[in-house]
């Protein structure tokens, strides 16, 4: 199976800043991916670039098996950030327009969807709460019926409940039809329950990609002793960051095999430590774990 | 598309049916007391003859027409003015009088000649910058329609509307000037060349095309209608000041103004509306009273009869200038914008 996104060298150059610097990955069909970094990591860039509407100064990347725009563009849904929508349009009228712009457009799904998560059609956009407007944007998206889907901090604007509520709008639709996720967010926490692969970006590099499970798998949190370190602590492959206190350190590692030191005591961590490690840590080198993610 | 156009501009669109609604009651209001007029002093009927002839006498002149004798001139046929020339002379000196009452008309022109930047600012400007501004552009260009047939069908399809409500507003105008213009004999001048005819549309698809670029380039509201003033307003002045003078090459006419066996003092109808460009007489001024065999006014000028070769010149230059525009535009949102 081919992989849904692949960026080789992918590089967007603005007029001083370099928004993606030499980016390489792959991202399996299926995966919902969770796209987390600070603000101005690129993952705005990258999603852009993915729908065409930015093109690339270097490298490439290849959106279903083809380049980005005209041609892919009728199976990628995309909602941008703060969902925009033609204000003065009712939600119906959004979905008219979308019937008409999309060749496969799936209207009556659109209308089933909007009506079942409670937004009235023929109010106008600007009168609709900010979780209505972001429901209406992404079902929008989703009508197409398409094979990516591609979310720009789509959680960013919404209280606790509409984001409950967006996020399962998302894990149905993947229910009921296989299509390729990425959401984008600079919290790690809004995705955890839903995401199953990790793309953590900063300044334009990627720093990790893989499969959240197999992540979680080979990193831990070791508590030990404090001080320099003098060798390698078997069964770690790289500290990715520490935190040194006189007498106790904390690290958070790879792994290649068990660490069975009995210096080191060890924990699991959760995903939102090892984004915060590796963001610390923003010289660690990209690690990719999933088998296929290697294009 | 066309029901997407139709969508986000039927609002526009009912501002510019109102918007011509006034201009045509403001032209109705002012243009049949004119009408009126026009036809009381019997101008309709003399002005097509007057218009036509070469030259026409001018009462106004000193010691003519039954003033003061002329030694030198014919004797026996003086005070002879036959009755063709007296109609004629008559027909002109009313139509002088008839616009000497519209003077006023020159604000009315002055308003008239910012029209078209008001449809690039009002219309163009916004089309591609508020979708950026709004961030729609992310909408509407990720759907399964590709951007060159968005913008293909979006700019054609306004560009359709604003011509059309040119060709109302252009024949409003048209019935509304004809008598001032005909009596002025300034049909070249910038108040009435640059207000009727083609030249209008013209000027209206290049300001339309001129805010739609600006709008995409600049991407924000303000800059963009900022930049249409003062690009249209550029370029229309230099194309009225520097280019229009050259379109065609000038004709030189030599007439002899004073004497004539009649007595009366002839000059050259300007009712023709002719462009002089310069004029001058063949020896020096104060000796053609005299008249002189060789007194004769070197007259150097557009004729009349170029004057829909010059409002197509200046049509096919802005209607260009337009295109370019648009196609500049195509390029620039399918390759620079995200």
């Amino acid at each position: 199976m081919s992989p849904a996104l692949v960026a080789d060298g992918l590089t967007k150059r603005y007029r001083r800043t370099l928004a993606l610097d030499h980016c390489s990955f792959a991202i399996p069909q299926g995966a919902i991916v969770a796209l987390v970094g600070p603000n101005g990591a690129g993952k705005s860039t990258l999603l852009h670039c993915a729908t065409g509407l930015i093109r690339p100064s270097e490298g490439t990347l290849s959106v279903l098996g083809g380049p980005p725009g005209d041609r892919t563009l009728p199976r990628v849904g995309f909602v941008a950030q703060d969902a925009p929508l033609y204000r003065d349009f009712t939600a119906d009228e959004l979905l008219a327009m979308c019937d008409r712009l999309n060749r496969d457009f799936d209207l009556a799904f659109g209308r089933e969807r909007l009506t079942k998560v409670g937004v009235p059609l023929d109010r106008r956009v600007d009168r609709l709460s900010g979780g209505q407007r972001a429901q209406v944007a992404l079902c929008l998206a989703l009508a197409k019926r398409p094979l990516l889907l591609l979310l720009d901090e789509p959680l960013a604007s919404l209280d606790p409940l509409a984001r409950r509520e967006f996020l399962s709008t998302v894990v149905d639709a993947v229910a009921e039809a296989p299509m390729t996720v990425i959401l984008s967010s600079h919290l790690i926490t809004d995705l955890e329950r839903v995401c199953d692969h990790l793309l953590v970006l900063h300044s334009g590099h990627v720093q990790v990609i893989g499969e959240t499970d197999q992540l979680l798998a080979t990193h831990k949190m070791l508590i030990g002793p404090g001080g320099p370190r003098r060798s390698r602590i078997a069964g770690v492959e790289r500290i990715i960051s520490a935190a040194d206190a006189e007498r106790q350190g904390t690290l958070l590692v790879r792994t290649d095999g068990p660490v069975v030191d009995p210096a080191w005591e060890q924990h699991d961590v959760t995903l939102e430590d090892l984004v915060l490690a590796y963001l610390a840590a923003p010289s660690a080198e990209t690690l990719l774990v999933h088998e296929d993610s290697v294009a | 598309m066309t029901r997407l156009v139709w969508r986000q501009h039927r609002l526009q669109l009912l501002f510019g049916v109102a918007g011509l609604i006034v201009l045509g009651a403001f032209f109705l209001a002012t243009g049949l007391p004119i009408r009126d007029r026009f036809e009381r002093a019997g101008l309709p009927d003399c002005l097509p003859q007057t218009i036509d002839s070469t030259v026409v006498a001018n009462l106004d002149a000193p010691g003519l027409a039954g003033g003061s004798t002329d030694d030198v001139g014919g004797t026996d046929e003086s005070a002879n003015v036959d009755d063709s020339t007296e109609a004629i002379t008559r027909c002109a000196q009313n139509a002088r009088d008839f616009f000497s009452g519209y003077n006023n008309v020159v604000f009315a022109g002055l308003l008239l000649l910012i029209l078209p930047m008001l449809v690039g600012m009002f219309w163009g400007a916004p089309l591609v910058a508020r979708e950026i501004e709004h961030g729609t552009h992310r909408l509407v260009w990720t759907q399964g329609t590709s951007r060159l047939r968005w913008g293909v069908t979006k700019f054609g399809l306004v560009s359709i509307g604003v011509l059309a409500m040119t060709a109302v507003y252009a024949g409003m105008l048209t019935w509304w000037i004809t008598p001032v213009m005909q009596t002025s004999g300034q049909r070249f001048d910038y108040i009435f060349f640059d207000i009727h005819g083609i030249v209008v549309f013209g000027y209206t698809i290049f300001a339309l095309a001129l805010g739609i670029f600006a709008g995409a380039v600049t991407g924000r509201l303000l800059p963009a209608m900022a930049t249409t003033v003062v690009g249209f307003l550029a370029t229309r002045l230099v194309v009225m000041l520097v280019a229009r003078s050259h379109y065609l090459p000038t004709e030189t006419t030599r007439v002899r103004p004073v004497g004539r066996a009649s007595g009366v003092n002839e000059q050259w109808n300007l009712l023709h509306g002719d462009w002089i460009r310069s004029r001058h007489f063949d020896v020096s001024v104060d000796q053609c009273p005299a008249a002189l065999p060789d007194c004769v006014e070197v007259l150097t000028m557009h004729p009349a009869r170029h004057f829909w070769a010059f409002q197509a010149i200046e049509t096919a230059i802005f209607v260009a200038l337009a295109i370019s525009l648009l196609l500049a535009t195509i390029y620039w949102i399918r390759r620079r914008i995200a």
